[in-house]
């Protein structure tokens, strides 16, 4: 029973300290990949179209009825009536 | 169609409508004030017709000019027939806003109408000399890559078809169009 005192002191004095110790906040961590990192979105070439690809584009897109070129629609005979 | 284009054609189509109802009065009640009235939506309708065809014309002129830089003999023939075609029309702005009468106005929009037997075919012309010219450049600009590709069929293929020559534009795009799947199988 005396051995039992000086221990349960100890217990309590520990329990003590232990809630008195300041917490440990609560960090706002910014990853960002390294340069070298896998994570790294691949830089797309197939994005950019090449020289020739970009020649075959405009070609497909080509329009011989460029409506920038249309004709506009009129009359070609108005019936101006007689007097 | 540009944008000014755009918008003179629906001043044209307004005016077309107005000069169509007016007529029609006349033509119901043949009074003094429904000729007036056709008199006048016809002063308004002939300038605008003008207006759409002339403004037309100096597109295609521009365009013409911008594209192909009046590089041969057709294309700057075309450009100074389409010249003497825009100030015909100028001319004309004149005419239409002096008339006085529906016999006057039939007279000048039959001499406006004859002229236009030879205005349409130059604007034809014209429209036909861009859209070749725009295919000459895409052949143009596929030449460096045929140049720089190994030998083989599908090369003399793209070589057969860019070598073809034909007025026709539909086939001139085709045989192009029909390069540009080739030349993606080149090796």
């Amino acid at each position: 029973m005396k051995i039992l005192i000086p221990v349960i002191a100890f217990a309590i004095l520990l329990i003590f300290f232990v809630t008195r110790l300041p917490r440990p906040r609560s960090a706002a961590v910014t990853v960002t990949p390294s340069p070298t990192s896998s994570l790294q979105p691949p830089t797309s070439t197939s994005a950019v179209p090449t020289e020739l690809q970009q020649v075959i584009n405009d070609i497909r897109a080509f329009r011989l009825d460029d409506p920038q070129l249309v004709a506009p629609a009129f009359s070609h005979s108005l019936d101006i009536p007689e007097e | 169609m540009l944008p000014t284009l755009f918008a003179l054609n629906a001043a044209y189509r307004l005016a077309f409508d107005n000069w169509g109802l007016a007529r029609n009065q006349y033509l119901q009640y043949k009074t003094e004030a429904t000729r007036q009235a056709a008199i006048s939506a016809t002063r308004q309708l002939l300038p605008a017709r003008n207006v759409l065809w002339k403004t037309y014309l100096q597109d295609l002129r521009a365009q013409l000019a911008s594209d192909t830089n009046i590089a041969n003999y057709s294309q700057t023939t075309a450009y100074l027939n389409l010249e003497t075609e825009i100030n015909f029309l100028d001319n004309q702005d004149s005419e239409f806003s002096g008339i006085t009468s529906l016999a006057q106005a039939k007279q000048l929009s039959k001499a406006w109408e004859s002229r236009l037997g030879k205005s349409e075919p130059l604007s034809i012309t014209a429209r036909t000399q861009i859209l070749s010219h725009r295919l000459d450049q895409f052949a143009s600009r596929l030449q460096p890559f045929i140049d720089s590709a190994s030998p083989s069929s599908t090369l003399d293929l793209v070589k057969q078809k860019l070598g073809t020559s034909t007025p026709d534009l539909k086939k001139r795009h085709q045989l192009l169009l029909d390069v540009a799947s080739l030349m993606l199988q080149l090796p």
